[in-house]
């Protein structure tokens, strides 16, 4: 094994990303830009510098010790420093170690394929009790194509069950033989709409929903999962969710809701990054209009 | 074990957190002024190692160790000259047999069993593991900067208390902090293996608090695992209060790997896992509860408690405890109203990690 990824965070016990009690492999990098992305940390594919103001004690400890990456203080924003500056490993210890409320942080970390296993199978008694295994999710897992195959092959010599959250945006080689190594797969499906679907995630759904048609035509059996994020102003008609319950409804995969929250918000602010979503909120009857209008679908 | 156990003296709770206060204060405690309670075993300032600083940690359990035993030696003699018991032993069966009450120091065909409780095993455990990580591996601070900020209870000190926080803690399936953990127990449990002939009395080594993790507290000043002074320690063999961030399944894994499975030790381990009502709701909560239970089961651990209610509906309950006097809450092998706890108490259970990742 040689392969390495960048990680973000490694989640035990995770009961919402596929079947059973899971651990989740979040890996950094995101070909798509949601504007109601929950995780911007996941987007760009490098270690990032981060400041979370809820940590802060104010002890200032970075100012005068980080000079690497000229943290500074401004009066509006707290604490900042120049997001330009390459993060290697050594400043990221640096920076472990100057701040110690862990306040300014370093998100993502280069980990091999061996030391994520060493972690996922800690929890083993957990997956064989509930059914339950490894998910690699994101940002993107197809982004860091070599990193997800080795890691799921891997977990599939050890007997741990496997399970992919992807956006679906990828080449198909590089598809193919991940799907390959899958027990379950977690896919969306935001919109049908390539103007829409470009205009709110900075990429068209054309490749997506090729590739989704394609997989569950080579992999009939596979249990396939499309979720939909509920999105104020983009998708949240009947006609919109309707469109896409039909369409996986025909590639007899299993369909699911997620409503929007704005958990994300507070992350936007610790990468100084503007919150793309400003002030809606999606209605808790809107949203159940929205699920039975899925199950009237699914019944037909 | 009914009509086979006949041992009813009561037996000795440890405070793990003032174990850890002696050894940082040369066998002295701030409550008590400049009083010697135990023995002196050197000031950390003089410690080149971590090493030297864990012996002197065993060093204070070890005595008071020694005293409990002692306490529990006399104890058992006297507890038959002071208490009968006739309608107890009316209803044992060896009691009838033999003629004999049941407080009596040893009763033939009997089961004479018995236990010591540590109390505060992860303020324990956390104190030395941040110590030897702060102050002996990462050199971050000095022991003195350490002991200066326990003094004044980490006023003016917050970085300190913020680097004692951040460092491994017991609960989260570390390595670092349980094989600290792991030496505490082994400690305690090879003790009451080499003494339980003399008191004639086996003595097993338990971790259930109940609700004295917090009178215990009270007398125990600011601790390095960043705790404040006279705040609750660590209940039975759970985390410290908040400690344990990395989700449920590594709390049950460390109290897995904190135990010394090639000794003999059958007393109980009290581990509290509080979970937010939506993390167990409806079908698939209830099945992901059973799987949690099932690899607890697998894992052969011995006591488990749950206490499945919403922080605010406990944070409403202190506030307005006329709404709120039916309210159950799972205190340590019982049940108690919440709102007739002593607030300590209350707070206590509060800030038990709340395991949000277990659904919401």
């Amino acid at each position: 094994m040689s392969a390495a990824g960048i990680v973000f965070n490694i989640q035990h016990f995770s009961i919402h990303d596929g079947p059973g009690i899971r651990t989740v492999v979040f890996l950094k990098g995101c070909p798509l830009r949601c504007r109601w992305c929950a995780n911007p940390e996941s987007q760009n594919p490098h270690p990032e510098v981060a400041w979370s103001k809820q940590e802060c004690i104010g002890c200032q400890s970075c100012v005068h010790d980080l000079k690497e990456v000229n943290c500074g203080i401004s009066a509006r924003d707290g604490i900042v420093w120049d997001p330009k500056v390459k993060v290697d490993e050594a400043l990221s210890k640096k920076i472990h170690r100057v701040c110690p409320a862990r306040a300014l942080h370093v998100i993502g970390e280069k980990k091999s394929v061996e030391e994520i296993l060493e972690q996922v199978e800690k929890d083993r008694m957990f997956y064989n009790t509930s059914g339950g295994g490894l998910t690699i999710s994101g940002g993107e897992p197809l982004m860091q194509p070599e990193f997800t195959l080795e890691l799921l092959r891997e977990a599939r010599k050890r007997q741990i069950s496997t399970c992919i959250e992807t956006t679906g945006l990828a080449s198909w080689d590089h598809i193919m033989p991940i799907v390959e190594q899958l027990d379950h797969l977690i896919m969306d499906v935001k919109s049908l709409s390539a103007q829409k679907h470009k205009e709110y995630t900075g990429v068209s759904n054309e490749i997506i929903l090729q590739n989704l048609k394609n997989i569950r035509k080579l992999f009939p059996e596979l249990p396939i999962k499309v979720r939909t994020p509920v999105i104020p102003g983009f998708n949240n008609t009947e006609e919109e969710i309707g469109q896409i319950a039909a369409f996986v409804k025909d590639l007899h995969c299993e369909y699911e809701l997620l409503k929007y929250h704005r958990l994300g918000e507070p992350k936007y602010q610790s990468l100084h990054r503007e919150y793309p979503m400003g002030q809606v909120t999606l209605s808790e009857q809107e949203f159940e209009g929205l699920k039975a209008c899925v199950r009237n679908i699914q019944k037909m | 074990m009914p009509n086979l156990d006949t041992f009813t003296t009561a037996c000795p709770w440890i405070n793990l957190g003032s174990v850890v206060e002696l050894t940082l204060n040369n066998g002295r405690m701030k409550k008590y002024g400049d009083e010697l309670l135990t023995i002196e075993t050197g000031d950390p300032r003089t410690f080149e190692t971590y090493e030297e600083l864990e012996e002197a940690f065993f060093k204070q359990e070890k005595y008071i160790l020694q005293q409990a035993f002692k306490q529990q030696y006399i104890a058992n003699r006297l507890h038959a000259k002071h208490f009968a018991s006739p309608f107890g032993s009316a209803l044992h069966r060896l009691c009838m047999k033999n003629g004999q009450d049941l407080h009596s120091e040893h009763i033939d065909g009997g089961m004479d069993v018995g236990f010591f409780d540590f109390i505060g095993f992860g303020t324990a455990a956390d104190s030395l593991a941040a110590l030897k990580k702060v102050v002996y591996d990462e050199k971050t601070l000095t022991i003195d900067q350490v002991l200066t900020a326990l003094d004044a209870d980490f006023e003016g000190y917050e970085i300190v208390r913020q680097r004692l926080l951040h460092a491994p803690k017991y609960g989260n399936d570390d390595p670092y902090a349980d094989s600290i953990a792991k030496k505490i127990d082994r400690y305690g449990v090879e003790f009451g293996e080499a003494y339980s002939d003399y008191l004639g009395v086996q003595m097993d080594l338990r971790y259930v608090s109940q609700s004295s993790n917090v009178p215990f507290g009270s007398v125990v000043s600011a601790t390095p695992n960043g705790r404040r002074a006279w705040t609750a320690l660590s209940d039975g063999a759970s985390a410290s209060q908040g400690a344990d961030t990395n989700g449920p399944a590594s709390v049950l894994l460390s109290n897995v790997h904190t135990k010394n499975s090639d000794l003999k030790n059958r007393a109980s381990r009290l581990l509290n896992i509080k979970m937010s009502p939506a993390s167990v709701q409806g079908e698939d909560g209830t099945q992901r509860m059973i799987a949690f239970i099932k690899a607890w089961r697998d894992l052969k651990l011995w006591h488990l408690q749950f206490n499945i209610i919403n922080q605010e509906t406990l944070l409403a309950a202190q506030k307005n405890p006329e709404n709120y006097r039916s309210l159950l809450v799972r205190v340590a092998g019982y049940s108690a109203y919440f709102v007739q706890l002593s607030p300590n108490l209350q707070d206590d259970i509060i800030l038990r990690t709340q395991n949000e990742s277990f659904g919401g």
